[in-house]
């Protein structure tokens, strides 16, 4: 199945479960549950882990259900979203939501709960979340099984919060020394969300795109930063680019157009994941930290690096 | 360090939204919004509390869900050329639908003529549709053509000031339509370094930029390549069925490379006659930068991974003179600043840049032996290779025997010199004394193999 039908299938998942009533939201619950535990059992897990490795295979079935967004916005998606495939084979043609069989009182009759338990509750979907737990966790197995660690790297249950904590650090340690911040984290978390937002940024805009010269200004100098108040500082952003990029010059106009498909990209993201500006700056901040680590295959960009010392990078105004 | 300032700016692209009407297409699509976070925290913590609504941490909940929102948005950036080209495709594939939608029934029996126009208006769009692209497409090609010949002179300028000149017989260039491939026959580089001149010549060189991946660039070299010091009559004679360098995302440091080479012979071709050097199957070798490592150290680091299938050094040491197989994998530390500079000088920066190898995974699998190593290799001062290879293998006499040529006795004797004595025929996998790089000069253990070039 192509990334892409993967995904979409991922969105409906998610439709179908927001549109269940409580009753048979529930019954979902405990169906996953258990077949969350069978799946356990038949891998061999000593009884005394079983009910842990259960519920930590249940919480990464639910995260990876509950955390997907729609794509772009194109009329063909609104059309796929209200399409459900009637089984896992990608071969059969999708039907709408209506065509559905929905019992009222009885969940277990219910083909859309029937669906959903099928298709992220199937052994197979069982699996995988069981290696994207492993994975996390041990890295990705070669061909000799997973890698070996230490014994004291055992006890940490977030190995890439460490690396990032280890790559963050030094910085933040200089910066405490420097000045006596009331929330040092929420400092670390605004840090971590232009990372994220660069890294992501990364992904759907390239270089040499006005949106990406933009972004990497606004992250880097902090005369620009300081311009900000009710409006953009436009000219300030004009004068600042054209000493950096100043082929073709850069004018209101140019930095307008870049400033609606930044809006266009930042409104889509909000949107499409559900989320409000805080909520979007703590899912940027989790993806720098992933980017930091490598976690996820994000790369982290090229601009990070100098994002993490920006007193030392020099700036147009320097 | 992160203030005010930053938050400010931060807040400020978060903040923005869509003004009413701006945006059609994504106004229409909210009409069937996703679930907020909120909800969805309040679904994971029903899931795992089994009906107790009060159960769980809804922090720990909001974390889980906003990394695998996180994962999503990953994925979903990595698909993005197909997306951007479907997004291209599709309001032209939707029309083309709408004009194939039949009529209703009643109107299809009681009007013949409007089907004839149905037909005429099909064909005039299809018609239209297919000039648009074909206009659209051709001035997209120039484009990226001009883009490649940009790319392409950029990249010879800063060769030049490394010390090496290409030319060609002639140019030209095609591909069409999805790619621009520019054609270089009778290719020729120069190379000027410290100890000479050289000329390296090959039959053809084709460079291609696909236009859906313009960060990628593609060359495929036609051999034979010969490649000798000038005025000088030996030479180094290199042929293969195929040959093909990838360069991904080149500037300003490549994010990979990787080469590929089949059928590959090289021979030193002398007066007196053709002494081959090496021959291969398959050889295939990749590099890619590491972004862990490249954050950890804020200086590209490189995974590299290397392949080769029937490969033979005939003239090198016993293991390697008759067919072998070789698997590695490594990781590159210290690469420099990419400033145009000859390769000797390259390498000698990263000698001084602290730069070494870790060899995580080298596997050998011979006639005579097998080898597994791992270890760290850097360059000495002089530009010799240092450093130490642990060693572990199968039939330890064998592979005693296929490193040093000699019998296993006189091998062991020099082996264990001051050593633990191994014990004879052991045919288990153990470790071995270690391969050792003294400036140069090899040894297995305390017996000498021979001694590697110098790098600069």
């Amino acid at each position: 199945m192509a990334a892409g039908d993967k995904h979409r299938r991922g969105e409906i998942a998610l439709l179908v479960l927001h549109s269940l009533p409580a009753q048979h939201e529930m019954y979902l619950y405990r169906e996953m549950r258990r077949r969350c535990m069978d799946y356990i059992v038949s891998l061999g897990v000593p009884l005394s882990d079983r009910s842990s490795a259960a519920g930590e295979l249940l919480s990464e079935v639910m995260a990876k259900l509950l955390g997907v967004g729609t794509s772009s916005g194109t009329d063909d998606d609104l059309q796929q979203a209200n399409q459900i495939p009637q089984s896992a084979s990608s071969d059969e043609k999708p039907r709408t939501a209506a065509s559905f069989d929905i019992s009222v009182d009885d969940p277990e009759k219910d083909e859309r709960v029937r669906w959903l338990i099928q298709e992220v509750g199937g052994r197979r979907a069982l699996k995988h979340r069981f290696e994207d737990i492993r994975r996390r966790r041990w890295g990705r197995a070669q061909g000799q099984g997973y890698r070996f660690v230490q014994i004291s790297a055992l006890g940490n249950a977030d190995p890439e919060t460490d690396r990032d904590e280890e790559i963050l650090g030094q910085q933040e340690r200089r910066d405490r020394l420097q000045e006596d911040h009331e929330d040092p984290h929420h400092e670390r978390d605004v840090q971590r969300a232009w990372t994220g937002m660069l890294a992501a940024a990364s992904g759907r805009f390239k270089p040499h795109e006005d949106v990406r010269k933009l972004l990497d200004l606004l992250a880097r100098d902090p005369v620009v930063q300081a311009g900000f108040g009710v409006e953009w500082p436009i000219r300030k952003i004009a004068d600042a680019l054209n000493v950096i990029d100043p082929d073709p010059p850069w004018n209101d106009d140019r930095i307008e157009n870049a400033k609606k498909r930044l809006r266009t990209w930042i409104s889509g993201i909000k949107r499409e994941y559900g989320l409000d500006q805080t909520d979007l700056m703590a899912l940027f901040a989790r993806y720098g930290r992933m980017a930091a680590s490598g976690v996820g295959g994000i790369v982290p960009p090229v601009s990070e690096l100098a994002l993490g010392t920006p007193s030392t990078k020099g700036t147009p105004h320097d | 360090m992160t203030d005010n300032r930053s938050e400010r700016a931060l807040l400020a692209i978060l903040a923005l939204e869509l003004e009413e009407g701006l945006d059609k297409d994504t106004q229409t699509f909210a009409e069937a919004p996703m679930p907020a976070l909120d909800a969805r925290v309040e679904k994971y913590l029903r899931a795992m509390s089994e009906g107790d609504s009060d159960a769980g941490d809804p922090a720990k909940a909001r974390e889980l869900i906003l990394a695998a929102m996180a994962k999503d948005l990953a994925n979903r950036g990595e698909g993005n050329g197909e997306h951007r080209g479907s997004f291209l495709f599709k309001p032209l594939a939707r029309r083309f639908s709408r004009a194939h939608k039949p009529a209703s029934r009643g109107i299809r029996q009681a009007a013949p003529t409007r089907r004839t126009r149905a037909i005429q208006r099909i064909g005039t769009f299809a018609a239209s549709a297919a000039a648009i692209l074909v206009v659209g497409w051709t001035g997209a090609w120039f484009y990226a053509q001009h883009s490649v010949n940009t790319a392409i002179a950029e990249w010879r300028s800063w060769e030049d000031k490394s010390g090496r000149q290409y030319s060609c017989a002639t140019e030209g260039y095609g591909g069409t339509p999805f790619r621009v491939e520019m054609i270089c026959s009778s290719a020729k580089a120069t190379i000027i370094t410290e100890t000479g001149k050289f000329a390296a010549e090959a039959k053809q060189l084709r460079v291609a930029v696909n236009l859906f991946r313009p960060g990628v660039i593609v060359s495929k070299v036609e051999g034979p390549v010969t490649f000798a010091e000038l005025g000088k009559p030996d030479r180094i004679a290199g042929r293969w069925s195929y040959a093909e360098a990838t360069v991904i995302g080149p500037r300003p440091t490549p994010d990979g490379l990787s080469i590929e080479l089949a059928n590959f012979e090289v021979d030193r071709v002398t007066e007196q006659g053709t002494e081959p050097l090496a021959r291969a199957e398959h050889v295939a070798f990749r590099a890619r930068l590491d972004p862990i490592a490249t954050v950890a150290t804020k200086k590209p680091a490189y995974d590299l991974t290397s392949d080769i299938t029937a490969g033979s050094l005939p003239s090198g040491p016993p293991m390697v003179a008759r067919p072998f197989e070789m698997r590695m994998k490594a990781v590159l530390h210290g690469v420099g600043d990419m400033t145009p500079k000859p390769l000797p000088a390259r390498i000698k920066g990263w000698q001084r840049n602290g730069g070494l190898v870790e060899m995580t995974s080298v596997e050998i699998r011979g006639i005579a032996a097998d080898a597994n190593a791992r270890g760290t290799l850097t360059l000495s001062e002089q530009g010799g290779f240092e450093g130490v290879l642990d060693l572990s293998g199968e039939h330890y006499d064998r592979l005693l025997e296929a490193l040093t040529g000699k019998p296993p006795e006189f091998a062991t004797r020099r082996l264990t010199e001051g050593a633990t004595k191994p014990q004879p025929s052991q045919t288990e996998r153990r470790a071995l004394p270690a391969l050792r790089f003294e400036d140069g000069a090899v040894y297995f253990g305390s017996a000498p193999l021979g001694r590697l070039p110098a790098l600069f």
